[in-house]
């Protein structure tokens, strides 16, 4: 049987213990700003690329080709932005191709440009598909969501996400690619990010109220 | 990474591994949690033990000011680290030395710093408006596994590995010290230190699984686990295991749910840790019930 015996326990002093704890934080601001301004992570070089997630980039960083494809998408949405406002409805792929807009009437100036168009409407949900004719080509893909009729009209924010039809209906747009066209799905997902697709930006994602 | 994602998408289009496998962002996030639930889990019971539930939650709302104060040092969206790993481990520092000589309640000073950090980071938030869509930073916010990249995963995996090794070596003395802190400190222990050595872990824990749960469930995580556990567990090491257990579960039961609903991880990962917890609730009344017939 183990004798009882006194165990001294000699706590450190409140003094002590700040200075430990005051090195300690010391310590920390040194190493976090040295990994600050050393920061290894590669998507730190601009403030538009800092911005972005990684399931977004910014046109710029395409090759000239997808760039121009990018920008004929932007300007067709408009086109097709003015007929629905104009008609109610959103025109289909065959309509566009017919009244000779640019992507969806070839553009002999792209090369690898044969694609096949079409709308897909799922609820407020507008896409505009081209998935390539050659494998291996890139798919894109162009997303409206129409405003929610049950819910108060939206706040306008002036930035590439949003476009306005005439009657003032705020539309959430979004322009996507995909780096393997042949493997995508008939209809992309509700969430595009999920299946692979890449967010493109021309500009970024603007600063929006909180 | 790409030769395991192209081997799982391989698994998958043969029908061995589920077809969502074919996406490497689930990959990683099945990954993500295989890490996360031991780490977690381990800690979890120490975490309901030592009371440190609400120092918890206040880590997390902590880490959201962290994101904040690295993006405008000029850390990327998707790796504000930096910020984060800073931000919560001085604010670990302080809250643990005031809780140890403040004659307050420790619930009311930890109140005090969460309402501060809080508050500093929702004014970081709204100065950032300028530079960044806020909407970008709900990933910090709610978790999703879209945003977790290989860095992450291998930060992830380093972390993971450090906090284990630190884990087991002190382990006997930290649970003795949770359960009573003269008997561990007449066995040899320094109870100020490993005070400030479990908070400190339990920090770099938070952080890093930040971008899968989010800042502002990472609490649930590494509390629900624990007390899952205690209405099954039988001994101390049933405990640990139970913890990892239901931390792992509700990891891989979460990140299901939100790949087939399109919810934010962290809120399905909450839901299947809460669910889990009703149910091992439910087992335990069953159970005395039946040891009292």
């Amino acid at each position: 049987m183990s004798a009882v015996h006194d165990v001294e326990i000699a706590a450190v002093s409140a003094r002590d213990e700040l200075i430990h704890v005051l090195r300690a934080a010391m310590a920390i601001t040194a190493g976090v700003w040295l990994y600050v301004t050393n920061n290894p992570f590669p998507s730190s070089g601009n403030a538009l690329q800092r911005s972005l997630l990684p399931f977004q980039a910014t046109v710029a960083t395409l090759p000239s080709d997808s760039q121009l494809m990018f920008r004929e998408l932007q300007v067709s949405l408009i086109e097709a932005e003015t007929i629905r406002s104009a008609e109610g409805a959103w025109p289909d792929a065959a309509r566009l191709r017919a009244d000779g807009i640019e992507p969806f009437a070839p553009n002999p100036a792209l090369k690898n440009s044969a694609y096949e168009w079409a709308m897909l409407l799922d609820q407020r949900i507008v896409d505009y598909l081209g998935r390539p004719k050659q494998p291996g080509a890139q798919a894109w893909l162009v997303r409206v969501l129409e405003p929610d009729p049950a819910l108060p009209p939206e706040v306008f924010v002036e930035d590439e996400e949003h476009d306005r039809l005439l009657d003032g209906s705020v539309l959430h747009v979004s322009i996507w690619t995909h780096p393997d066209g042949a493997a995508i799905p008939a209809r992309a997902g509700p969430l595009p990010q999920a299946e692979g697709w890449i967010q493109l930006y021309a500009a970024g994602p603007a600063g929006g109220t909180f | 990474m790409t030769p395991l994602y192209q081997w799982a998408a391989s698994l998958a289009e043969r029908g061995i591994l589920p077809s969502d496998f074919q996406y490497p962002f689930l990959i990683r996030g099945f990954l993500c949690v295989l890490v996360l639930a031991p780490i977690l889990g381990g800690l979890s019971h120490l975490v309901v033990t030592r009371r440190m539930a609400f120092f918890s939650a206040a880590l997390g709302q902590a880490a959201l000011t962290g994101v904040a104060i690295g993006l405008l040092f000029g850390e990327p969206l998707n790796a504000p680290y930096g910020g984060m790993f800073g931000f919560c481990l001085l604010t670990t520092l302080a809250m643990v030395y005031v809780k140890r000589h403040a004659t307050l309640p420790p619930d009311t000073l930890i109140g005090v710093f969460h309402a501060l950090t809080l508050g500093l980071g929702l004014c970081l938030l709204v100065a950032l408006t300028r530079q960044f869509n806020v909407h970008q930073v709900e990933s910090v916010l709610f978790g999703s596994l879209l945003t977790v990249t290989d860095a992450d995963l291998l930060l992830l995996v380093g972390v993971g590995l450090l906090v284990a090794i630190l884990l087991v070596r002190e382990y006997n003395k930290l649970l003795l010290d949770s359960l009573s802190p003269p008997l561990a400190s007449v066995s040899g222990a320094d109870s100020a230190f490993l005070e400030y050595f479990f908070a400190v872990i339990l920090t770099l824990s938070i952080v890093v699984s930040l971008k899968v749960i989010g800042a502002l469930l990472v609490e649930a995580l590494v509390v629900v686990p624990a007390a899952a556990a205690r209405n099954v567990a039988g001994s101390a090491r049933s405990y640990l295991a139970w913890s990892i257990v239901v931390a792992f579960l509700a990891g891989a039961g979460g990140l299901g749910v939100s790949t087939k609903l399109l919810v934010p991880t962290g809120g399905a990962v909450v839901l299947a840790v809460s669910g889990i917890f009703f149910i091992t609730l439910a087992a335990g009344v069953y159970a005395r019930r039946r040891r009292t017939i």
